[in-house]
């Protein structure tokens, strides 16, 4: 066989693998069986967003000539960020999906000990990953097939076209390298093997995903460019801008620059492949680790650990608290929602800061601005926990995986269970919730009042978040294991986000209220108390929501089917 | 249905009856384990063995039936009773995340074994395993024997009065499994009742008083392995033959033949 040959085997068995990961034992049936599912996918969604552009093109056409000036200008706009847009959405899906396979499956790559070479192994994963996300530039480009051609940049869209999907390759490369670089941090941590190592790698792997959303974030590069010289200026700079300089080039009718840096993303691409090749060649390590957490000698623990009786803990629903903390820092599928608080937190805090009209300092003299300003700065203390903890606690049931049925074989009662898990979700939502609430506190300085409000609304969405996502997760728990295990039942999940999100901005409603209203000095000591309200609320949501995981866990502990 | 305690039985199943959807896995089963008594739970795969040990663990709720653990139906008192028993799994699914002494240590504290009387059992069992220098290493990287050892202590740990093992040696190396099998044979000497099912018969005749042959959901014969020899009208046979006979499966010859052209 040809090296081509081998190279599109083993692509082609990624494919599948890739395809089929995630979903239910009966993976290698249905209509995702066969690879070319995606492509027949990309044609589909080509047509039918081809078709809604049609008539959008039809909508714009028919406006007045001033008013089609400017939606051009959009579409000018558009076509130069989408080659820049399709490997920043490879690399999140990448760092969600690819990344976060669970070490036993990561573990048995049996493409190791083949006699394949580094370079077709990493060639055929890059390709095998930009197919299977293929569907984003598919969209993108049907989207805009018809308005571009109507307004005159034909020739433009079939630019972004070719240089979107050489992007879509380097995009599929940098999470290959990302893939070796993780591989290198759990390399490096474990082979100290330590408890302190198991900690650092936790650090480590959450630093490397929070710096890959970063780093190639277009919106946060080109905000970083901007502070230098205008956007594309700058973006010259920056490679993975070089095709949307490269289709302003074809807009502007600069076919030097346009030649230029339509080779340079070509050879970006190429040496993208090779660094790829290069990293896992050295870094990657196909065997797990062994990993020795500590070389103390045996000492069985008397009593409740970590002084958990203070909480009204027994000695069992302690036990379970702990081994389930040690779950959530030592396994590899867990990091991601380990790292959740801290993206939630520099999403946030990137707002804050990156936005001049909401920045720090930039309050007015006029309680108004300061008013709206002291809102949005509490927005990830009191969302942050919230979140964290609804999506937490979601998975503390199903995170048990294949090893529940331990916990019916062991004399333990659904409601010590329900207990530890519940406590463990508090105490890291609550955990998160005064971290960020501390940082905020610092920069605003709140007066104390308002800051007791504001601790109060923060600690009681992240409770009734808790106690809401415990129900769900109790009530649609997925224990299957998989490549990327769910935890919880897709539908679950999906009415468990409306619902906590619903319940969320009603319960921080009266205290968005009450913040804004006290500018109004004649009213201020009426509406001051309007944030009872929300932590009423939310004393009735945790009420409930609690009620009902006691039946979901007193349900589930009846009998154990996976 | 007569659910009178007997002071013999350590484990009574009543009529025990398990569906999977359509599928029948335990049609109405009676089983009693005596104490201090080793009875081995034979059967081919998809036999009901593994549905009829978890039931016995309330890790699946029969359909009907009843489960008695020393007279005590299990539904009325189930976590007081599964103090008195312990478990392997046919396939043990251990916490990966946690080293073998912590994973040992957690089962433990959940049974309430005292830390004194918990140190030394749990050294005894890692210098007798040979797992003695890999207790602290995460169970992700173990073997397969690795792993089984692991659930053998974390179910011996406690000293369980009835033992429920599912294919337990499995995966064992030699000398490990010689270890277990007369340490099963001494716990059973010692008082403790053990329902245990293999799929290798020479080790169910060499260890089991009594032996049950279940096959498609009932149990075909119960008795010692004399008992059964003329059950069978196989005397001085081997247990492998009965097993064969009485399951209908006597028939491999003309599949090997087949299979060898």
């Amino acid at each position: 066989m040809t090296r081509l040959g081998r190279v599109y085997s083993i692509a082609l068995i990624l494919a599948k693998s890739q395809l089929r990961m995630g979903r239910s034992g009966r993976g290698g049936e249905g209509i995702f069986r066969n690879p070319s599912i995606v492509a027949v996918l990309d044609a589909v969604c080509f047509v039918a967003c081809a078709a809604i552009g049609f008539f959008i093109a039809g909508a714009i056409l028919a406006l007045p000539a001033s008013e089609i000036a400017p939606i051009a200008t959009a579409l000018e706009e558009i076509l130069v960020f989408v080659p820049a847009l399709v490997p920043s959405v490879v690399l999140v899906a990448g760092v969600l999906f690819e990344l976060n396979v669970s070490s036993k499956f990561a573990s048995s790559d049996s493409i190791n000990w083949l006699p394949v070479t580094q370079f077709e192994y990493v060639v055929a994963s890059t390709l095998s990953v930009a197919y299977n996300y293929s569907v984003v530039p598919s969209v993108i480009m049907g989207l805009t097939l018809v308005p571009a051609v109507r307004l005159g940049y034909g020739a433009t869209w079939v630019e972004m076209l070719l240089l979107s999907c050489v992007s879509l390759l380097y995009g599929g490369a940098i999470v290959e390298i990302l893939r070796a670089a993780v591989n290198r941090v759990s390399l490096a941590v474990m082979s100290r093997a330590r408890r302190g190592a198991l900690v650092l790698r936790l650090a480590a792997t959450i630093g490397v995903i929070l710096v890959v959303e970063v780093i190639f974030n277009f919106a946060f590069l080109l905000d970083i460019v901007g502070r230098f010289q205008s956007a594309l200026g700058a973006a010259a700079f920056v490679p993975v801008l070089w095709a949307s300089v490269a289709v302003r080039a074809s807009e502007t009718g600069d076919a030097v620059q346009n030649l230029l840096f339509s080779v340079a993303t070509v050879v970006f691409s190429v040496a993208m492949v090779f660094v790829a090749v290069k990293v896992r060649a050295r870094y990657w390590a196909p065997t797990p680790f062994q990993v020795v957490v500590t070389s103390k000698d045996y000492t069985p623990g008397a009593g409740v650990p970590f002084g958990l009786s203070l909480f009204g803990l027994s000695r069992a629903e302690a036990t379970l608290v702990r081994k389930d903390l040690k779950g959530l820092t030592r396994r590899r599928e867990m990091l991601q929602y380990f790292a959740i608080p801290f993206v939630l937190s520099i999403v946030f805090l990137f707002q804050i800061v990156f936005n001049p009209s909401l920045g720090a300092g930039s309050a007015g003299a006029s309680g108004g601005p300061s008013q709206v300003r002291a809102v949005t700065d509490q927005l990830p203390v009191w969302f942050v926990g919230g979140l964290f903890g609804l999506i937490i606690s979601s998975i503390s049931f199903g995170q048990e995986g294949r090893s529940a049925p331990l916990l019916y074989s062991l004399p333990l009662t659904a409601m010590e269970v329900l207990r530890a898990k519940m406590f463990t979700s508090l105490l890291l939502a609550i955990t998160a919730t005064l971290c960020i609430f501390a940082v905020v506190t610092a920069v605003d300085r709140p007066p104390p009042l308002v800051l007791v409000e504001n601790l109060a609304v923060a600690v009681s969405i992240a409770v009734e978040e808790v106690c809401l996502g415990t129900a769900f997760g109790a009530r649609y728990p997925d224990f299957q294991e998989r490549p990327r295990p769910r935890f919880v039942d897709p539908i679950g999940l999906i009415v468990m986000v409306i619902v906590g999100m619903v319940v969320m901005v009603v319960t921080v409603l009266p205290a968005v209220l009450s913040e804004v209203l006290t500018s109004f000095p004649t009213i201020e000591s009426q509406v001051q108390p309007l944030f009872l309200a929300s932590v009423a609320f939310a004393v009735a949501v945790t009420g409930l929501s609690y009620s009902w995981a006691r039946r979901s866990t007193k349900k589930l502990f009846v009998e154990f089917r996976m | 249905m007569d659910a009178a305690p007997d002071q013999q039985a350590a484990l009574r199943l009543v009529s025990l009856v398990k569906s999977y959807g359509d599928i029948k896995a335990v049609k109405g089963i009676d089983l009693t384990l005596k104490r201090g008594e080793i009875l081995g739970l034979l059967g081919p795969n998809g036999s009901g063995k593994s549905t009829t040990m978890k039931m016995v663990l309330g890790i699946l709720k029969p359909d009907a039936g009843e489960v008695f653990v020393y007279g005590e139906n299990e539904t009325t008192a189930p976590v007081e009773l599964k103090k008195k028993l312990g478990y392997v799994p046919e396939t043990p699914q251990l916490y990966e995340f946690l080293t073998g002494i912590e994973y040992i240590d957690f089962v433990a504290e959940m049974y309430g074994v005292a830390p004194a009387e918990r140190k030394e059992r749990v050294s005894h069992f890692l210098e007798g395993m040979q797992l003695a220098g890999h207790e602290n290493e995460m169970i992700s990287g173990y073997s397969q024997g690795m792993k089984q050892k692991i659930a053998i202590i974390s179910a011996l740990v406690h000293r369980p009065q009835i033992l429920v093992l599912d294919e337990a040696l499995n995966g064992l190396d030699p000398r490990s499994a010689k270890l277990v099998k007369d340490l099963l044979k001494e716990l059973a000497s010692e008082g403790v009742s053990i329902l245990f099912s293999t799929h290798v018969l020479e080790i169910a005749q060499a260890l089991c008083d009594r032996v049950a042959i279940m096959y498609q959901g009932t149990i075909m014969a119960e008795g010692t392995v004399a008992e059964l020899r003329q059950k069978a009208g196989l005397p001085g046979s081997s247990l492998e033959e009965v097993f064969l006979k009485m399951t209908g499966t006597d028939d491999i010859g003309e599949v090997v033949k087949a299979l060898s052209r």
